[in-house]
């Protein structure tokens, strides 16, 4: 399993990710857990997500982050 | 300046701008749908300089700024260049994080207005049943509208307009209690899936004491029973309302915003 839940679950230790396929419609993200979320990313994977790129559309869920990921080249 | 109507005219604008900058700094936040919905109600100036565009969003008598530059000295250089008038920005974060923006607006005439911090409720899903009393209709959105109006510092608090305000109604996220036919107090509040946002809880000056912030704020606590958190800002220095918050089971996450205003006159 990539990274991307355990670095969820420590932003919001509260929330279920594994139960959603949205996290921001179904509210567990807000946009600034966004920020959050990819300074965390960033970190863990050594990458730098591109500002256009930080949308909730690209953050909804643990696929469509790891599709992310791979697309700066690395396996998340 | 430019004028920005659409999501896609924002991104065009600072497509240019990396954020692999190694002093790249924005606080522009916004979803796709609310930088549209701003938009709708008016197309936004920017002003692009060179490694920086800051974004205006129109308030009342005052615009609210949005900024995205390569570093901070770009972001200082285009705050230079704002035309005269009144501006407010919120800068958000963790208060060793703001220290650089805040410096970098300041250096363009910025002053420290006020600061909020954020809270959060976690609480367990389910429990209440939820009550219609005080349910507000969207005939109350004019007098909640001047309610807030009276009460508010519209720099700090983004002081909903009553279409907002009659929006909420519409959708049971709005409280009222009334006395002597007059808005006493209210309380407004956004909910999203698990995420409960209290965005205003306010009980008009002379009428607290009465039990009626208690009865708003059970009332909205029964209308989010199935929220699993519960989010909102404060006056930072409104000791009494952490205090209050605190009692309900609200703590502080450490997030402030760090909100600075500009006033610029022509001479």
């Amino acid at each position: 399993m990539s990274k991307v839940i355990g670095i969820l679950g420590q932003i919001r230790p509260e929330c279920d990710f594994t139960a959603s396929q949205d996290f921001f419609e179904d509210g567990l993200l807000d946009s600034f857990d966004l920020v959050t979320l990819v300074s965390e990313l960033d970190r863990a994977y050594g990458i730098s997500i591109d500002g256009l790129d930080i949308t909730p559309d690209n953050f909804g869920s643990v696929d469509k982050i790891d599709a992310l990921v791979q697309r700066h080249g690395v396996t998340p | 300046m430019e004028m920005l109507a659409t999501w896609d005219a924002l991104q065009r604008c600072v497509g240019n701008i990396s954020r692999a900058q190694p002093g790249y700094t924005t606080n522009l936040y916004a979803t796709r749908e609310q930088v549209e919905h701003w938009c709708a109600v008016t197309p936004m100036p920017a002003l692009v300089a060179d490694g920086a565009v800051i974004v205006l969003r129109p308030d009342r008598d005052f615009h609210h700024v949005f900024h995205i530059a390569r570093d901070m000295p770009s972001l200082t250089a285009a705050l230079t260049r704002l035309p005269h008038g009144s501006y407010s920005t919120d800068l958000i974060g963790r208060d060793d994080d703001l220290a650089q923006v805040r410096a970098a607006y300041a250096a363009a005439g910025f002053a420290d207005h006020a600061y909020l911090r954020r809270m959060n409720r976690i609480q367990t899903v389910g429990g209440h049943d939820k009550t219609d009393a005080m349910l507000a209709g969207t005939e109350d959105a004019a007098a909640v509208a001047a309610f807030l109006d009276r009460l508010l510092d519209r720099f700090a608090e983004q002081v909903p307009a009553e279409a907002e305000i009659a929006a909420a109604a519409a959708a049971g996220r709005l409280l009222v209690a009334r006395h002597d036919g007059k808005v006493a107090g209210m309380l407004m509040y956004d909910l999203k899936g698990q995420l409960a946002h209290l965005r205003f809880w306010h009980v008009d000056t002379d009428m607290q004491g009465k039990g009626i912030g208690r009865q708003l704020m059970a009332g909205f606590l029964a209308g989010c029973a199935r929220a699993r958190r519960v989010m909102l800002w404060v006056m930072g220095d409104n000791e009494r309302s952490i205090a209050i918050y605190r009692r309900y089971g609200f703590a502080e996450d450490g997030l402030l915003d760090r909100i600075m205003t500009l006033h610029k006159d022509p001479h």
